[in-house]
């Protein structure tokens, strides 16, 4: 009886309740809405991340991240290609292929600067990452064949050269002492996580030879078979690594991705407190409905206190109403997001042209988010029965005989 | 169930002014009894028909329900008065207006607590009892001024009340309906020995009451038991 009078209170005013409805359902199909085109933004950057830069997560020294900047070949995984194989073999991982990062002096001939390498296996990095051409801003990716070198796109300008131009590199080996290569520019690059104007980046084996460390690499990059079981499987190859005796650290894209967790936390708190802004406008709205009820409906207060409602039945009563406003437009705007949801997720997404000066697209499909779902729906919910709060307990203490002279 | 004010006084205060609703009035309702409370406007026969409704507390003395003081009750015991022992019966009707006819005779018996199918039958058997059973489901606004009074009164018999409390309950009728809702009260008084007590303007209801309280300026003038023939 007390959700039908309820339900049948909330009837009576259509107009009025369509509006507060019509602000509830806006306020949570943004928060839900951007919530969803955020997880799938993070999502779809991830994937582009993975697929192009980072793979699913990296295999390391476990002192890289104390010594890797000033003594990077100190700080190398031993004997790489038996543990990239045997890494090859855990189921969910679709293949692994290391990198050897190093630094020294790159000469185009008239012009000569500082850069910081990588140098990759060229099959493997070509099987784990799969969208790596997306990054060349011009030539290509590296061949199979040696000798070929990919400049960051701003590091070819400051050396002035084109593709298919020699240079020249200049190393300092694991042992101390100099070394010199003769390269051909294959390509140039761009990327968010690598800075352009220092990266150099060459075949595996060629740094190898150059640099005397045979075998070793800074990194293992892995590629994993499925995004949503990485975490599973850096803890399948974690276990799977505790038995070597060589000190592992593994970690995985977010922390690979320097402003990928940052940004998605930014986003999220932006989203949230829009949110906020919007359902403390809404409780402002149902509090003022509520309110309106409550002063339009003395009468029948005084009457149902007549009847033998008591004081808490009656601030039930508008609670439930509160309740039943803020619970139809959380219901009606979840829905309304999912189907949006739905229907941009069927078109394909929305698509992010290149930020000037990047070759990097990314198409955005959005995803529902739990989290943020939740947080849409329960949030209208808890500030319908708070704006409801006062005017439920104005009804509740209002005098019976106040109430009934009313006219 | 007796209803008795002892010395009881009500004041009100109007901005600067102070209002004496009732002077230290004393009166007993008995069980059974059919009550006309009558006076001019403002003297004071809705304050006392609040005080004995338990709506409302007296400013001194002591309204006793079956010899228990109600100043002394809380807020839920003096709910449970209501709804147990009080029918309310009002000029303007007061009828939820989202609840249909049926709808606003059960309520009453929903704030009881009473189980559903106890309820159906309390509500139809009162219906019928009106003259309102076809009229169950219809709107309160699909109703003429009569029937609502009627839908009014079976909401305050269908708990079997002991005591009908009721302001002016012909005001808004015409005289052929107003004729129809009284004999109909009548018959319950004598049949059910349901109490009434009428603040009244009315003489028809003046003249079948078997008591006739007359009140003025806040104070009791006349208590006259009637000999009815009706």
């Amino acid at each position: 009886m007390l959700f039908q009078l309820a339900g049948k209170n909330i009837w009576r005013n259509r107009r009025r309740t369509l509006l507060t409805e019509t602000s509830i359902v806006f306020g949570v199909l943004v928060i839900i809405g951007s919530g969803n085109f955020i997880n799938g933004m993070q999502r779809d950057w991830a994937g582009f991340e993975i697929n192009a830069n980072t793979g699913a997560f990296q295999i390391e020294h476990h002192d890289y991240q104390a010594l890797g900047k000033s003594e990077p070949l100190l700080v190398t995984l031993e004997n790489s290609a038996k543990l990239v194989e045997s890494l090859s073999r855990i189921p969910g991982i679709r293949s692994a292929y290391g990198k050897l990062n190093f630094s020294g002096m790159v000469s185009s001939g008239h012009k000569s600067t500082f850069f910081d390498g990588q140098a990759v296996d060229v099959a493997g990095q070509r099987k784990t990452l799969t969208r790596q051409e997306d990054l060349i801003i011009s030539g290509r990716p590296l061949a199979d064949a040696p000798g070929g070198i990919i400049l960051g796109a701003d590091l070819a300008d400051t050396l002035d050269i084109r593709i298919g131009d020699p240079v020249t590199i200049v190393v300092r080996t694991f042992y101390g002492g100099l070394n010199l290569t003769y390269g051909t520019l294959v390509g140039t690059k761009n990327g968010r996580h690598f800075p352009s104007s220092t990266y150099l980046e060459m075949p595996l084996s060629d740094a190898q030879k150059l640099l005397r460390v045979n075998d070793r690499v800074s990194q293992i990059v892995v590629g994993a078979d499925d995004f949503d079981s990485i975490s599973a499987l850096m803890q399948r190859t974690a276990a799977v690594l505790r038995n070597d005796k060589t000190g592992y650290a593994i970690r995985g894209y977010p922390e690979l991705i320097p402003i990928y967790a940052q940004a998605i936390a930014s986003f999220k708190v932006i989203s949230v407190v829009v949110g906020l802004v919007l359902l403390l406008l809404v409780g402002g709205g149902i509090g003022n409905v509520m309110a309106m009820a409550v002063m339009e409906r003395k009468r029948e207060i005084g009457t149902l206190r007549a009847l033998g409602m008591e004081k808490n039945h009656l601030r039930r009563l508008f609670l439930v109403e509160g309740l039943m406003i803020g619970g139809i437009g959380a219901t009606v705007g979840l829905l309304a997001a999912s189907a949006l949801t739905g229907l941009i997720a069927a078109h394909g997404g929305i698509h992010l042209p290149p930020a000037p000066g990047t070759s990097q697209s990314l198409n955005i499909i959005p995803r529902m988010d739990l989290w943020m779902s939740g947080f849409g729906f329960l949030m209208p919910l808890l500030v319908s029965v708070i704006a409801a709060w006062w005017p439920a307990s104005i009804s509740a203490n209002l005098s019976p005989v106040e109430a009934l002279t009313e006219t | 169930m007796s209803i008795a004010l002892e010395s009881v006084s009500k004041t009100y205060q109007l901005g600067q002014t102070t209002v004496h609703a009732l002077r230290d009035v004393s009166l007993e309702i008995a069980q059974g009894e059919f009550v006309a409370l009558t006076g001019p406007s403002g003297s004071g026969k809705s304050t006392l028909l609040q005080l004995m409704g338990a709506l409302d507390q007296p400013s001194s003395g002591e309204v006793r329900v079956d010899g228990q003081p109600v100043s002394k009750l809380d807020d839920r015991e003096l709910a449970q008065i209501r709804r147990d022992r009080i029918g309310f019966i009002f000029q303007s009707f007061n009828l939820i207006p989202v609840l249909s006819v049926f709808g606003n005779v059960e309520l009453p018996l929903v704030l009881k607590k009473l189980p559903r199918q106890e309820r159906q039958e309390m509500v139809h058997a009162m219906l019928k009892r009106v003259g309102l059973a076809d009229r169950a489901h219809h709107t309160t606004e699909e109703l003429s001024g009569g029937q609502r009074q009627r839908v009014a009164i079976a909401r305050a018999l269908v708990t079997e009340p002991s005591i009908v409390l009721s302001d002016e309950p012909t005001a808004n009728l015409d005289s052929k309906t107003g004729e129809e809702i009284l004999d109909l009260m009548r018959r319950l008084n004598q049949e059910q020995h349901v109490t009434l007590l009428f603040a009244t303007h009315d003489h028809s209801i003046v003249a079948q009451a078997g008591r006739v309280v007359s009140i003025l300026d806040g104070k009791i003038q006349g208590d006259k038991s009637m000999v009815n023939t009706g």
